[in-house]
């Protein structure tokens, strides 16, 4: 395509007057009050998708670590074994220690006993006709 | 949105402050007794000879070495380490105080394996016995935990 001597003077002048037109505040005035209107504001940066969806990952991922290694709440695989079985309703002091302790069958109730390296046992052995509850780990050799 | 991001982010750092304030009034002390049991001997060595029978009563060992008693304040989900002998060492843990119940979490654990991780529901007060884990050649530890004394 030709192109004439007098094209590249008058397409810069003709850019520099449309930037002119562009760059005048009552002509900027209208862009911003526009965007305004119908383009709502990018949110803040801690709740983009950018930031949300690795942080969030982050914080599932830090969930199952502490579900993992909090004792309390364990999700490791162990070996648990629960023998609980009530005795009678007795009630007696039994010492212990500087002062007496008054017991009942239900006043220990294991929730949860597991043990990495031998078998756990709950059993309640009777003491002057009161039930102890005792957790014992089998470690293959010395019992009770 | 400024306005709900800073609402949110002021609820949650008050919430986390007031949290341990509350937390504060659930403190729970536990006596923890420690014996080492063997066939080793015929000696009771005991801080109170209470204990003596009932160990004959609910174990068959002829040897018995009490440790001073250790008295730990739990407060509600903070761990309390106590040094047991030959290198274990025993992890409390307050999980819940119900009206006459506590919910304590025993660990004990000696080089990094878990002899016995347990939960227990002890009624305020109360005693429960925990051993098996060995000691020297033929020996066992035992350890007793009371609330409520």
């Amino acid at each position: 395509m030709r192109e004439y001597k007098f094209e590249k003077p008058v397409l810069k002048a003709y850019r520099s007057w449309i930037e002119s037109e562009i760059r005048r505040p009552e002509v900027r005035r209208e862009k911003d009050a526009f965007v305004k209107t119908y383009f709502s504001k990018p949110p803040l940066f801690f709740l983009r998708p950018a930031f949300l969806a690795p942080a969030s990952s982050f914080a599932v991922m830090m969930f199952i670590a502490v579900l993992w290694y909090w004792p309390t709440t364990s999700l490791k695989p162990g070996r648990e074994i629960q023998m609980m079985h009530r005795e009678g309703a007795v009630v007696e002091n039994v010492a212990s220690g500087d002062s007496d302790v008054v017991v009942s069958p239900g006043m220990v109730d294991v929730k949860r006993v597991a043990s990495r390296v031998g078998t756990p046992m709950v059993y309640y052995k009777s003491n002057h006709g009161q039930p102890i509850t005792i957790i014992w780990i089998f470690t293959g050799g010395n019992t009770p | 949105m400024r306005k709900l991001s800073f609402f949110v982010l002021s609820a949650v750092l008050i919430s986390l402050w007031i949290n341990p304030s509350l937390q504060a009034a659930e403190r729970v002390r536990v006596k923890v007794q420690v014996l080492t049991a063997s066939n080793e001997g015929t000696d009771f060595n005991l801080v109170n000879d209470a204990y003596r029978d009932q160990l004959i009563e609910l174990f068959s060992y002829s040897h018995y070495e009490q440790e001073e008693p250790v008295l730990v304040s739990l407060q509600r989900a903070e761990r309390s380490k106590i040094d047991l002998p030959d290198g274990y060492e025993l992890i409390l843990t307050l999980q819940a105080v119900e009206s006459n119940r506590v919910l304590v979490q025993a660990l004990i654990r000696r080089e990094g394996r878990q002899y016995v991780d347990t939960v227990l529901s002890i009624l305020n007060p109360g005693v429960v016995f925990l051993g098996g884990p060995p000691v020297g050649a033929n020996g066992a530890l035992i350890i007793v935990l009371e609330t409520g004394f």
